[in-house]
């Protein structure tokens, strides 16, 4: 019987075990055709050792000392980050620059139109619901998250700034001072939980005109021009201080702070957190088309125009909040949580025991999201027993 | 020797102390012996020290934050976690601009050839290498970079989640699309 090509490949490999090497050995020397399909392999594997090979680093990996520590300051800074850090991670800057972005260039769209916005001199837009809209990050503009033109857009003309740094408190009285909002916690947990505030932000966008056309031009967005007329406009996005429960094992700051040598780390763990602030808003100067900023923040996200107009229609932009989320990592549903519509995002695993969840909702004006390891009925037990 | 990790799932302030204290040689010790071989896997993928370095710390966050149940196949759980991030980082926007500025960054350091047109050509193969890894799928590219970085059947078929017994035949038709893929971009 001849080998398979899985065998052979195997064998070349030196992965088979002794027996069966044996006897594939000996079959080798009486058989023409599977001699020359054993040096055809062996060729294919030789080749691509070399190809592989190119991608080697010349020289050798940091030292695990040196990269233990960093691993204390890296493991900090993801303890630490405040929703406002976490909207803005390098991962997500494109999508939220695009946003930003589409803002700033519609007004080219709009202007000549000139929609009133009602109730309002600024156009100031608070996000009363979510809705997610799944992106293929292969189809995002791809200069979008390495441009040039991006990069200074960043450094010079979106502004970030932070009322304070992330701190415990030690009741909900606390607070609620700190967050001017009722904190509502589960009442069915385990525990009581470590509070947290995380201080508001703001990221204020001052339009160049010169730059995002230089930049739309960069992505491949020559059809949309913007006129010099809007050149100094403001975007702002105002994110307030929120609130953070974590319940469960939950690891402090001071715990990270670790001398290799030493010994003595914080154990591993698993957390829920439930963070909750007033929503969001976004304020814009007047005279802009809500819908046509949908449509092309769609399209920029990597829809067709067909496909963003359809799905744009069924949006109230001026109240909701369209979250991006990678298609390739997550799977999304809309849920009832807590008495209103809510959206349940799960982490693709490749076992159960992994399973993540994020839940979020908005209501009465406070937006809610909920963290943590389980599946939806985790989820939502937690989020309905908000009191 | 297999490394062992427990999640801790008593919140309780005194058993947490205690299990912290079971639980700091062992990640140490993961770290210590593991870190080298994931930051190469990764570096391979993305061509970029730093890169390489950032997605190996958040490997090891992961580990830190939630080990896998077991621990008999810790290396395995590290390699797989390792190479699907890297994997996604080699698919994105930023590597296709990045690893054609930065492939001549090592040589311009002073490592490398002298003659420049070996640094070019040089700097071309690991183009079209990382070209072609990023149009197959994910699982045949995680097995050639896994093999080709010297972990045997055992340890690739941890990292991916199949049996040893099929790694062989993956590997061997792996092999054959990058060969395909491979001679279609130098035509």
């Amino acid at each position: 019987m001849h080998p398979s090509n899985g065998e052979l490949r195997s064998y070349i490999d030196h992965e088979l075990k002794e027996a069966p090497a044996a006897a594939l050995r000996s079959h080798l020397e009486s058989c023409q055709p599977c001699q020359h399909t054993y040096e055809m392999l062996s060729e294919a594997s030789r080749n691509t050792q070399i190809q592989i090979g190119h991608l080697s680093p010349t020289s050798p990996a940091p030292g695990w000392r040196q990269a233990r520590v960093h691993f204390n300051a890296f493991a900090s800074q993801k303890e630490k980050m405040t929703m406002f850090d976490r909207m803005f991670t390098r991962r997500n800057r494109p999508i939220w620059v695009a946003a930003g972005l589409i803002l700033a260039l519609v007004i080219a769209i709009s202007v000549p139109q000139v929609r009133v916005i009602a109730n309002s001199f600024l156009g100031i837009f608070r996000i009363q619901q979510i809705t997610v809209v799944p992106v293929d990050d292969s189809t995002l503009p791809q200069q979008l998250g390495s441009s040039s033109q991006l990069e200074s857009l960043m450094t010079k003309d979106m502004q970030y700034q932070k009322t304070g740094e992330i701190h415990q408190v030690s009741s909900t009285a606390e607070a609620e001072k700190e967050a001017g909002i009722s904190v509502r916690l589960p009442s069915n947990a385990t525990g009581d939980p470590q509070l947290m505030v995380m201080p508001s932000g703001t990221a204020t966008l001052v339009v160049d005109q010169k730059q995002l056309q230089a930049l739309l031009n960069e992505i491949g967005r020559t059809d949309i021009k913007i006129p010099a007329g809007v050149d100094g406009a403001k975007i702002v996005l105002q994110v307030p201080t929120a609130i953070s429960a974590e319940y469960g094992d939950c690891k402090t700051a001071k715990s990270i702070h670790h001398d290799p040598d030493a010994g003595g780390f914080a154990p591993m763990g698993s957390c829920t957190t439930l963070v909750q602030l007033t929503s969001p808003t976004v304020q814009t100067p007047p005279g802009i088309d809500i819908q046509q900023i949908g449509v092309a923040y769609l399209q920029i996200l990597g829809m067709s125009r067909q496909e963003a107009e359809s799905f744009a229609a069924n949006i109230d932009w001026a109240s909701t909040f369209v979250l991006p989320i990678p298609r390739s990592d997550v799977d999304y549903t809309a849920v009832q949580v807590d008495g209103v519509s809510g959206t349940l995002i799960q982490q693709k695993v490749d076992r159960p025991g992994d399973n993540r969840y994020m839940l979020m909702w908005v209501k009465e004006g406070i937006l809610y999201a909920l963290t943590g390891p389980g599946t939806r009925s985790d989820a939502l037990t937690f989020g309905n027993s908000l009191k | 020797m297999a490394v062992t990790i427990k999640a801790v799932k008593n919140p309780a302030k005194q058993a947490a102390a205690e299990d912290a204290e079971k639980q700091v040689a062992p990640f140490d010790e993961a770290f210590q012996q593991h870190w080298s071989r994931v930051w190469e896997i990764l570096f391979r993928l993305v061509g970029d020290r730093d890169e390489a370095e950032d997605l190996a710390l958040e490997v090891f966050w992961r580990l830190y934050q939630k080990p896998p149940a077991d621990n008999h196949n810790l290396p395995g759980w590290l390699y797989r976690v390792a190479t699907r991030l890297g994997y996604n980082a080699l698919r994105s926007r930023k590597r296709r601009q990045q690893y054609e500025q930065q492939a001549m960054v090592p040589e311009l350091n002073g490592i490398g050839p002298e003659n420049p047109s070996q640094l070019v050509e040089q700097a071309e193969a690991r183009r079209r290498v990382r070209t072609v890894l990023q149009q197959m799928k994910q699982r045949p590219a995680q097995i050639l970079v896994l093999r080709h970085s010297g972990l045997s059947y055992t340890e690739i078929a941890a990292a991916v989640g199949i049996s040893p017994g099929s790694i062989g035949s993956l590997l061997a038709r792996a092999e054959k699309e990058f060969a395909e893929r491979y001679q279609a971009l130098e035509r």
